[in-house]
């Protein structure tokens, strides 16, 4: 009976994220051995080895209301444990409003402005392989 | 204890006693030689900022004790901490291309740490490494862990109202910004 309560004490404890949410998350994270987690804000978990978990979290703006109002442009590039390059712009409120509230043509040409300048225009954030493509092209253009 | 050491059982359950041994001597050895709490004790922090941020960094070998709500928790090892604090909010309105230039231009400068207090403000980003045996107690990890992790989080409050923006590239140079108002031209 104990040990029962135990184990649906601890999955109740995993379970135990996402709620009453407070603030914006974006989590992006890698564990290399033992984790037992649980939290306020995310997801719980129980890893033994090698695991990368992301994820995101967009409160409400009050209970039974919609999620707050955001627009964000987000490129995370991770190789290992040390390469990792995290990249965010995000707008919340009324300058999330103003930007969504553009015509079609003019949302996209901000989502490839800030990409341009968040991640150097590749489709990886800034990589090498990338900076050198531009630095040669740099010369014939 | 060598004399309990007679039969094979016994034998085993020395060795195990005697690793349980050195493994609570060597965690010892590690809290008195080096022991941090927040920024008092052995670490090494520093202050940056830049127009509209602030930044530090800190290194700690040890016990290292951190009672700050991003990161309130107890690492036994070596804990690497980047946290990036938003300093004000300009509400001038500035097209993209401007403030995305103004970002990358913006870097981030040493200053002293007499000059900054950030007990009060709450980081908007923050990048942790940790190596050892970690317990976490903060917003965004409740729990246990041992080994390597490394934690990229994005941390910001509901009643924020404009842009920020951080970027950290492959050499581990962070810029970052905020701002009020874009203009989409």
């Amino acid at each position: 009976m104990k040990i029962l309560l135990i184990k649906v004490g601890f999955i109740c404890l995993l379970l135990s994220g996402c709620m009453n949410a407070k603030h914006l998350v974006y989590v992006h994270g890698t564990t290399l051995g033992l984790d037992v987690a649980a939290t306020t804000e995310g997801t719980g978990r129980l890893v033994f080895g090698y695991d990368r978990d992301t994820f995101a979290l967009i409160p409400r703006k009050k209970d039974n209301e919609d999620a707050m109002s955001l627009a964000a442009v987000s490129c995370i590039y991770a190789k290992g444990l040390d390469d990792v390059q995290f990249n965010h712009l995000i707008s919340t409120g009324e300058a999330a409003t103003s930007i969504m509230k553009s015509d079609d043509w003019q949302l996209k040409d901000f989502i490839k402005r800030v990409k341009s300048g968040i991640q150097g225009g590749g489709d990886r954030c800034a990589s090498p392989t990338v900076t050198e493509e531009k630095n040669a092209e740099t010369p014939n253009t | 204890m060598t004399k309990t050491c007679v039969s094979q059982i016994k034998f085993n359950w020395c060795v195990f006693m005697t690793q349980k041994q050195y493994l609570l001597i060597y965690l010892l050895i590690m809290l008195i030689t080096g022991c941090a709490i927040n920024d008092a004790g052995l670490t090494k922090l520093r202050y940056f900022e830049n127009g509209t941020s602030y930044m530090t960094t800190q290194k700690t070998w040890g016990g290292f004790i951190s009672t700050h709500h991003s990161d309130r928790g107890l690492t036994l090892g070596r804990a690497e901490r980047i946290k990036v604090y938003p300093k004000l909010v300009n509400n001038a309105q500035l097209p993209i291309d401007q403030f995305l230039q103004q970002v990358d231009s913006n870097d981030f400068v040493e200053i002293s740490n007499k000059e900054t207090n950030l007990e009060n403000l709450q980081p908007f980003a923050w990048i942790e490494k940790n190596y050892g045996l970690m317990f976490h107690a903060n917003p965004v990890k409740i729990g246990f862990s041992a080994g390597i992790e490394s934690r990229n989080v994005l941390r910001v409050p509901l009643d924020f109202n404009g842009t920020f923006i951080i970027n950290r590239d492959q050499n581990g140079t962070v810029k970052a910004g905020v701002q009020g108002e874009l203009q989409r031209q």
